[in-house]
C-alpha cells in the first residue's frame, strides 16, 4: 500500500527535486559559461513550450521566430525608448506578441494544415525584412542596444551589468511559470478540447467545438509566452538585431519538441530545449567546422532509435533495468 | 518592362517552378514536406562546380551527372532513412537535420569560401533587335525542356501512371499492384534530381557556396501554396506568378519588394486557401 | 410548429444541383426516415442541415430560427448533432474518453474552474465521466472502455459514433448511414441501439440506404431521387408510388 502510494507520488516528488536541484545548482557549481548556457536554454525551453502549444492544437507552425522578434523588438523599444522597468517590459514585448499572434491567427489560422504553416514560413521571413528594413524603429541591422536592468527591492538593489545568476533565477521561474500554466492547460477542459480539434476537427465541429476560437487561443497563448521569451533573452544580450530570430530558429523549435518528445505538452519540450541547446553550444565550441555535421547526424540518430523522444525512456529505463535483474525471463513491452 | 528585367523574371520563375515541382511530387506521394529541398538545390550547384567548372566536362554531360547523383543520394535517404522510420513528422524532423547535415559536409569539403562559375553560354544574343544574355536565355530554354519532359513523364507513361495513382488513392494503388514505396523512393529521387537539375542551371549565374539553399527552398513553397497545393499545373503557375511579381516589384519599388510577395502570398492564401487554380473543396 | 422546417433548400455543387428545392418539416419526436438510391442527395440534406455545407438557396429554420449559414458548431450547440458514414473517431484515446470529449457540450462550469481544479469543476468532471461510462454501457461498449478507440472493430466504432452524438445531449439527431457496412449480427445491435435513442425522445433523421431497416424504425419516410423529394408518407403509402418503385428498381 505505502510502495503503492509512494510510486504515485515519485513523478512530483523528483520534479521537486529537480526544482530544487536547478535553484542551488549554480550556487555549487560557479561556472559562468555553463550559467550562461542554462539560460540560453530556459529561453529555448519557453520557445519549445510554444511550438508545442501550437502543435497540440493540430497546428506545425514555421514561424514562431516571428514572435520571439516580436517580443524581442517590442522589449528593446519599451525599456530604452520608453524607459519602462524590467518586468514591465517582459510583459509588454509578450503582449505585444499575443497581440500580433491574435490579429494574425484570426487571419491565417481559417487556412489550418498545411497552409498555415506556409503562411506562418512567411511571416517569419517578413518578421526578419522588416527588422532588416525599417531603420527608424530597428536600426536595421545596427539593432537596439539595452541597458541591463538595475532592480531595487527595498535596500536590496541588484545591479544585472555584474552578474548573470539574477538572470538565471528568473529564466527559472519563467520557465516554471510557463510549464505550470501549459501543463495545467493540458490536463484541464480546455486541453482535452484542443485536443479534439487537432485529432479530428470535422468531427469536433459537429460536436459543437469552434475550431477558430481554440486554435487561436493556443497560438496567442503560445506567442505571449514566446514573446516573454523573446523580450527576455534582449535583456539577457544587450542587445536586438535580426541575426537572433533567422527562420532557422522556428525549426530549431521543432527539433527540439521532436527530440524531447512531441506527445507531452511540457516535460518533452523542456527537456529536448536543454538537451538541444546544451549539446549544441557544446558542439559549437568544441568542433567548431564540424558542429553541423555532427548536429545534423545525431539529430537523425535520436529519432531513429527514439521515435518518441527522450520522454520514452521513462518507460523504457525501468524495462532495461528489469531485464538486467531478470536476465532470461520475460520483461513486459512498455507501455505505448 | 525592359527586356532584361522580363528576363531575369522567367529565370527566376524557371528556378522556382524546377524546385517547386520536385516538393509537389515528393508532398503528394510521401505526405511530408522536404525541408532539405534546397540543399538538393545546393549539391547540385556544387557537382556543377566541380564537374563543369573543374574537371572541365561538358556542360549538359555535367548537368545530368549531377541530377543523377544527387537523385541517387535522395534515394538512399529515402530508402534507408526516412521509410524505416516512417511517421511523418519525425521524417520531417529528419529532412531539417539533413539541412545542417549537407551544409555542414559541403563547408568541409569545399570550405564556407563562395565560388564561381564560369558560363556555358557567354555573350550575348540579338532577339528582333534586342540584345539579351544568352546565358540566361539558355536556362530559360533548359527548364522549359525539363518542365514539358517531367510533364511528358507523368502524363503519357506507364511510370508516371502508377506516380499518379499512388498520390491520389495509396490504397487502391497498392491492390492493383502499384508497390507505392517504390513509388516513393522514385519519387524522392526525381525530386532531388529536380532539385540538383535548378541549382545546376543557376549556378553560373549566382555565386555557389553552402547556404544558397535556404532561399529557393521558400520561394519554392511559396508559388506551391499560390498555384495550389499538390498538382504539377499549380507550381508552374505559382513559379511563375512569384518569379514575375518578385522581379518587377525589385525593378520598380526596390528594397521592399520581398516584402509585397510575401504580403500578397499571404493575401492570395487568405482569398483563396485553395490557390489561384486549385479546386475547392466545399 | 415543426421542430425542423426546410424551406425551398437548394444545393449546387457547380452545375450540378444535389438537391432541389426540397421542402420539409420535422416535429418534435419524430422518427423521420430518408431513403434513396445513391446519388440521391441524402448525405447532402444532412451535411446542409448540419452546417457542412452552405445551402445554395432557400432556408433551414430550427425552432423557428433560421440556422442556414451558420457554422456546424453553432448548429450543433443549438441541439442538432450528427453522425457520420465514415468512422471518425478521436484516435489518440480510448472509447470512454472519446465519449467523455464529446459531453463538451454539457458542462457548464468553465475554463477557469476547470484550470484551477476548484472543487465545482472536480465534481462535475466526476458526473462528467460517470455519464460517459453510462453512455458507453448502454450501447454494450463496456469491453471496450479502455482500448483505443481506433482499434474498435468497425461495428463497434459505429455504436461508439451514436454513442458520441448522444453524449451531447441532442434535440435532433442526424443519423448517416449508421448501417453501412455491417454483417447481420452489427445491425442487430446497432438497431437495438437506435431503439434505445428513440426511447429517449430524441427526434431522428435517418439517412440510410437499406429500406427494409427504415421501414422497421421510421413511421414517415421521404424519398430522395436526383435532389428531388419525390414521396413523403408512412412506409405504405410511400412505397405503393409508382415513381418510387422506379427510382429504386427501375433503373436496374
Amino acid at each position: 500500500m505505502d510502495k503503492a502510494k509512494l510510486k504515485a507520488k515519485l513523478p512530483l516528488i523528483l520534479l521537486l527535486a529537480f526544482i530544487i536541484f536547478t535553484i542551488i545548482f549554480p550556487l555549487i557549481v560557479k561556472d559562468r559559461f555553463l550559467l550562461s548556457i542554462l539560460i540560453e536554454a530556459g529561453v529555448m525551453c519557453l520557445f519549445a513550450l510554444g511550438f508545442a502549444a501550437v502543435f497540440r492544437s493540430g497546428q506545425f507552425s514555421l514561424g514562431q521566430a516571428a514572435f520571439l522578434a516580436v517580443g524581442g523588438y517590442a522589449g528593446a523599444l519599451l525599456a530604452s525608448k520608453a524607459g519602462l522597468p524590467f518586468w514591465l517590459s517582459l510583459l509588454g514585448g509578450g503582449l505585444s506578441s499575443a497581440i500580433v499572434a491574435f490579429l494574425l491567427g484570426i487571419v491565417i489560422l481559417r487556412m489550418g494544415g498545411l497552409y498555415f504553416s506556409i503562411a506562418t514560413l512567411a511571416l517569419g521571413e517578413i518578421a526578419i525584412i522588416i527588422a532588416k528594413n525599417w531603420d527608424s524603429v530597428t536600426s536595421g541591422m545596427t539593432g537596439i542596444a539595452v541597458d541591463a536592468p538595475i532592480v531595487k527591492i527595498g535596500e536590496l538593489t541588484i545591479n544585472f551589468a555584474t552578474t548573470k545568476l539574477p538572470y538565471y533565477y528568473i529564466i527559472v521561474l519563467l520557465v516554471i511559470m510557463a510549464a505550470l500554466m501549459f501543463w495545467r492547460i493540458d490536463r484541464s477542459r480546455l486541453g482535452t478540447v484542443v485536443r479534439s480539434v487537432a485529432v479530428a476537427p470535422v468531427m469536433s465541429e459537429h460536436a459543437g467545438i469552434h475550431l477558430m476560437k481554440y486554435r487561436v487561443i493556443m497560438f496567442t497563448l503560445a506567442a505571449f509566452v514566446t514573446g516573454v521569451a523573446g523580450a527576455f533573452y534582449v535583456y539577457y544580450l544587450s542587445w536586438v538585431g535580426p541575426p537572433l530570430f533567422s527562420g532557422a530558429q522556428s525549426t530549431v523549435a521543432l527539433i527540439m519538441c521532436v527530440i524531447g518528445g512531441l506527445w507531452s505538452a511540457v516535460s518533452g519540450p523542456i527537456i529536448g530545449a536543454i538537451i538541444v541547446s546544451y549539446f549544441g553550444t557544446m558542439m559549437q565550441i568544441h568542433l567548431e567546422g564540424l558542429r553541423p555535421l555532427v548536429f545534423g547526424v545525431l539529430v537523425i540518430v535520436l529519432i531513429w532509435f527514439m521515435p518518441n523522444g527522450l520522454v520514452e525512456l521513462q518507460y523504457r529505463f525501468p524495462a532495461w533495468v528489469k531485464s538486467l535483474f531478470k536476465k532470461k525471463g520475460k520483461v513486459p513491452d512498455a507501455p505505448a | 518592362m525592359p527586356p532584361a528585367i522580363f528576363i531575369d523574371s522567367l529565370v527566376l520563375s524557371s528556378m522556382y517552378i524546377l524546385m517547386a515541382s520536385g516538393l509537389v511530387l515528393v508532398f503528394s506521394i510521401m505526405g511530408i514536406l522536404n525541408f532539405a529541398h534546397g540543399q538538393f538545390y545546393m549539391l547540385g550547384a556544387y557537382a556543377i562546380f566541380y564537374l563543369f567548372q573543374q574537371a572541365g566536362i561538358n556542360f549538359f554531360i555535367s548537368l545530368a551527372l549531377s541530377a543523377a547523383i544527387v537523385g541517387f543520394v535522395g534515394i538512399l535517404i529515402e530508402r534507408y532513412i526516412m521509410r524505416p522510420i516512417g511517421q511523418p513528422i519525425q521524417a520531417v524532423v529528419v529532412t531539417i537535420a539533413l539541412i545542417s547535415v549537407f551544409e555542414g559536409l559541403i563547408t568541409l569539403i569545399a570550405g564556407p569560401a563562395p565560388h564561381s562559375v564560369t558560363s556555358a553560354f557567354p555573350g550575348n544574343v540579338d532577339i528582333f533587335g534586342v540584345s539579351l544574355s544568352s546565358e540566361r536565355l539558355a536556362t530559360v530554354v533548359i527548364a522549359v525542356i525539363l518542365i514539358i519532359a517531367l510533364y511528358l513523364f507523368i502524363q503519357r507513361t506507364r511510370l508516371g501512371l502508377a506516380l499518379r495513382a499512388a498520390a491520389q488513392q495509396p490504397v487502391a494503388a497498392g491492390l492493383f499492384g502499384i508497390q507505392v514505396a517504390r513509388v516513393s523512393t522514385l519519387v524522392m529521387g526525381i525530386g532531388c534530381g529536380l532539385a540538383a537539375l535548378a541549382g545546376g542551371i543557376m549556378a553560373p549565374m549566382f555565386y555557389v557556396d553552402p547556404w544558397i539553399g535556404g532561399q529557393p527552398l521558400v520561394m519554392a513553397l511559396l508559388a506551391i501554396v499560390i498555384g495550389g497545393m499538390g498538382s504539377l499545373g499549380g507550381a508552374v503557375v505559382g513559379g511563375i506568378v512569384l518569379g514575375m511579381i518578385g522581379s518587377m516589384l525589385a525593378y520598380y519599388i526596390g528594397f521592399w519588394s520581398q516584402l509585397i510577395s510575401f504580403g500578397i502570398v499571404i493575401v492570395i492564401l487568405l482569398f483563396r486557401p485553395q490557390g489561384l487554380f486549385g479546386q475547392s473543396e466545399k | 410548429m415543426p421542430l425542423l422546417k426546410l424551406d425551398h433548400v437548394k444545393k449546387a455543387f457547380g452545375s450540378l444541383l444535389a438537391l432541389d428545392d426540397i421542402e420539409l418539416s420535422v416535429n418534435k419526436g419524430e422518427v423521420l426516415g430518408i431513403v434513396g438510391p445513391n446519388g440521391s442527395g441524402k448525405t447532402t440534406l444532412l451535411n446542409v442541415i448540419s452546417g457542412y455545407y452552405h445551402s445554395s438557396g432557400g432556408e433551414v429554420l430550427y425552432k423557428g430560427r433560421k440556422i442556414s449559414g451558420m457554422r456546424p458548431d453553432q448548429i450543433a450547440r443549438m441541439g442538432i448533432i450528427r453522425t457520420f458514414q465514415q468512422n471518425i473517431v478521436y484516435w489518440d484515446t480510448v472509447t470512454l474518453e472519446n465519449v467523455y470529449r464529446t459531453c463538451y457540450l454539457t458542462a457548464k462550469t468553465n475554463y477557469w474552474q476547470s484550470f484551477f481544479n476548484t472543487p465545482a469543476w472536480v465534481k462535475e468532471n466526476k458526473e462528467l465521466w460517470a455519464k460517459a461510462s453510462e453512455i458507453v454501457q448502454l450501447f454494450g461498449l463496456g469491453d471496450f472502455s479502455f482500448s483505443l478507440a481506433q482499434g474498435l472493430p468497425h461495428g463497434k466504432q459505429r455504436s461508439l459514433g451514436m454513442a458520441m452524438a448522444l453524449a451531447a445531449d441532442p434535440d435532433v439527431l442526424l443519423l448517416d448511414e449508421p448501417l453501412a457496412g455491417m454483417d447481420a449480427y452489427e445491425m442487430e445491435i446497432v438497431l437495438a441501439n437506435i431503439k434505445k435513442i428513440i426511447e429517449r425522445g430524441v427526434t431522428i433523421i435517418l439517412v440510410e440506404h437499406n429500406i427494409k431497416t427504415v421501414l422497421s424504425l421510421c413511421p414517415r419516410i421521404i424519398v430522395l431521387n436526383f435532389g428531388h423529394k419525390i414521396a413523403d408518407g408512412s412506409g405504405q403509402e410511400v412505397l405503393k408510388r409508382q415513381d418510387v418503385i422506379e427510382a429504386y428498381l427501375g433503373v436496374e
